[in-house]
């Protein structure tokens, strides 16, 4: 439930078009996500929100409509893992802001390299839900545990303790380098080094350690078929076969992921048709008919300003202009039990 | 829940305490339903008798009735609970058994005389949920308002603010006057009833506020002038609402009337968003008898034969049923319900209506 309030301040027809959109949203949502429980189950997310914070491609800024919509969707979820935050943190300050009081963030530092774009990775959750732990870090590799022999990770991943009920476990959010596609390049070569050498840090951890470990965020991974997957779980790691969806916007790329790594019996998935999935915001905002409205935007004219052109073809325009307003990711989720007390109970029996 | 009290229970009951907590928990799951954390708040109002001095000499509670009435309140979001006693360290006890993390609550001092007796009122709500909103206090009369002309309320009510999600309202909770079934006494019980509702009305009137007045009311019917009076200032009580809420199941002693804003009376989406909660089936059922006889002490009550009951195991069924339980859980059942909390719909759809 987030804080609309602000929205009152808005000029009446950016009120009026947010104020619908965020009604049909909301609709959209209570159909395909779960409801959120107080003792009962954690919904767990992850979401690349492109370029969140600043305007690194010139597609214009994110108006302000545009993180009201972001906040609507994860106020839906318990905890989420968000990729591509700017160094710059006030754009999540703002979420956050809205979301309400409930809700604290923490962030990062971002890697201090050129392949790091400068983000940040962001924990966002719902204190009432969510209690951390007060464990956090990232990722640096020793020497001989180097990416091709030389490098740390593009972005170095990030982990962070958490607890939820019962259910203690670790996150470790990555945003893998994406280089290149083309297989044998030493690009490419380098996403699927780092894909590896998480994953088998991170079962490493698990097995010294003995915690839960959920292993998620952008991997950049093609398919679950595709080679990319394979690094991911051949040390161990699993995906539920229902999170095995595409989550690009175009429905056709597998780069988003959660996967895990856990105690046994401690991943129980919960009961509903709804507990994973990825949420396809752009069927009730920034709907393809919306074009009309969008291209008066100051927002959509800085972008033409700036030398992206908007003559050619308007729809292909509209649908990377877009992104830039959303993601061209949609966030995955999901919805695990985390009231473990009928367990205990039974143990305590004699 | 923190099952870590269950360290008090001996050995020998261990496997049947928490075979009884298994059910129970099962059963509140079908017949409560899951709490949300924005959607619907789940409220409800209890007399937990006597908590916990043993005035009447049947036997203070035994660790595990502690456990079974945390575990029937954990499964609400705010509690309205009367009977609260001088000595604070059972409520402690039940609120450890909560968890302190996410359970808060605030209680009354005791009204003095000897109708006031002993007893404190008191809120117990999940932190998750319900935010207590600063406003905490008692109703007292001014002269011309007294009950019968010279008293104030035997037991004095209770305001206290609170919001969860957006829904913000004033709970009131009362433990009115008992008396008598008939005469003096029971107009004394009918004037507070007409007295606190109406103090209350006009609270609500001036403030354009949320009140709730719930609790024990020692209402008889729907039907009898006790609810008529409950009635008579505006307060409603919605149908699903009137039900009987003693063990014995032929009494409406428990309340909860709502004078709300416009439209902001909501039950939530759940079936059913109402109910009267009774444990009886599953802890301290009727046929355990035996079992509680052999655990306690002292037996001399157990064993009292009467006219009715002339053989000692029809006697000690009889106590534990009618009596001894009593004590134990309470001789009132929970009253909920589930009222929706969200109100965004209404106003982003109020966002797209304003022309200015």
């Amino acid at each position: 439930m987030p804080f609309y309030y602000d929205l009152k301040k808005e000029e009446k027809d950016v009120r009026i078009r947010a104020a619908k959109n965020l009604l049909s949203l909301r609709k959209e949502l209570k159909l395909t996500m779960p409801s959120r429980k107080v003792n009962d189950s954690i919904i767990i997310g992850t979401w690349n929100i492109r370029d969140f914070g600043r305007n690194r491609f010139g597609f214009g800024e994110r108006m302000s409509e545009s993180y009201y919509y972001i906040a609507e969707i994860i106020s839906k979820f318990d905890i989420i893992a968000i990729q591509e935050v700017d160094k710059d943190l006030s754009a999540i300050e703002n979420l956050t802001e809205i979301l309400g009081p409930s809700w604290n963030f923490f962030a990062s530092t971002n890697t201090l390299s050129i392949a790091s774009n400068n983000t940040r990775l962001v924990y966002l959750f719902d204190e009432r839900k969510v209690i951390f732990q007060n464990i956090a870090g990232q990722v640096i590799l020793d020497q001989k545990n180097l990416i091709q022999e030389k490098y740390q990770f593009a972005r170095a991943p990030y982990i962070a303790t958490f607890r939820s009920g019962s259910f203690k476990f670790s996150i470790c959010s990555v945003h893998i380098y994406f280089g290149i596609s083309q297989p044998g390049h030493i690009k490419y070569q380098r996403r699927l080094s780092e894909i590896d050498t998480i994953a088998r840090l991170m079962a490493k951890k698990m097995a010294t350690e003995n915690e839960n470990i959920i292993l998620l965020g952008d991997f950049n991974i093609i398919s679950p078929e595709h080679e990319t997957m394979d690094m991911l779980l051949r040390h161990g790691f699993t995906v539920p076969k229902n999170l095995l969806i595409p989550s690009n916007v175009h429905g056709t790329k597998h780069y988003d992921q959660i996967a895990f790594l856990v105690r046994e019996n401690e991943l129980q998935i919960a009961d509903s048709k709804k507990s994973s999935g990825v949420f396809n915001y752009f069927n009730t905002v920034f709907k393809i008919n919306d074009i009309d409205h969008y291209s008066k935007t100051e927002s959509w004219k800085n972008a033409v300003k700036k030398g992206k052109n908007d003559n050619k073809d308007r729809i292909f325009f509209y649908k990377m202009w877009r992104t830039f307003q959303m993601s061209d990711h949609f966030p995955k989720w999901i919805e695990l039990k985390t009231d473990f007390s009928v367990r205990k109970l039974k143990l305590l029996k004699s | 829940m923190i099952y870590d009290y269950i360290k008090n229970i001996p050995e020998e009951q261990l496997n049947r305490v928490i075979d009884n907590l298994l059910d129970l928990k099962d059963d509140l799951k079908k017949n409560i339903p899951r709490k949300t954390i924005n959607q619907s708040l789940l409220l409800a109002t209890w007399n937990i008798r006597d908590f916990d001095s043993n005035k009447f000499g049947h036997g203070h509670r035994l660790p595990e009735s502690y456990l079974y009435i945390a575990e029937i309140i954990s499964s609400f979001d705010l509690v309205a609970v009367q009977e609260i006693n001088e000595d604070l360290t059972p409520l402690s006890r039940l609120i450890d058994i909560l968890g302190k993390d996410s359970w808060d609550y605030i209680y009354t001092d005791m009204t003095e005389g000897i109708s006031g007796n002993n007893e404190r009122m008191c809120f117990i709500y999940d932190k998750r949920k319900v935010r207590f909103t600063k406003e905490a206090g008692q109703i007292v009369l001014t002269n011309s308002k007294l009950i019968q002309d010279s008293k104030q309320f035997a037991r004095t009510p209770f305001k206290v603010s609170f919001q969860s999600g957006w829904f913000k309202f004033s709970l009131c909770t009362v433990h009115l006057y008992f008396g008598d079934e008939t005469g003096v006494k029971l107009d004394r019980r009918i004037e507070e009833i007409r007295t606190i509702s109406k103090v209350l009305a006009s609270t609500a009137k001036r403030e354009k506020s949320n009140i709730i007045l719930l609790g024990d009311f020692n209402i008889v019917s729907p039907k009898h002038k006790t609810m008529t009076a409950l009635l008579k200032s505006g307060f409603k009580v919605p149908l699903e609402l009137r039900r009987e809420t003693n063990m014995l199941k032929d009494k409406c002693y428990d309340q909860i009337a709502f004078m709300l804003r416009k439209n902001e009376l909501q039950f939530g989406s759940s079936k059913p968003n109402s109910g009267v909660y009774d444990p009886f089936s599953v802890v301290l059922k009727s046929e355990d008898f035996q079992i509680y006889y052999d655990i306690v002490e002292d037996k001399t009550k157990w064993d009292e034969l009467s006219k009715n009951h002339n053989t000692l195991e029809s006697a000690r069924k009889n106590y534990f049923e009618k009596t001894w339980r009593t004590f134990q859980i309470s001789d009132h059942l929970p009253l909920w319900v589930e009222l929706n909390i969200d109100f965004s719909d209404e106003y982003l759809l109020n966002l797209t209506e304003k022309t200015n």
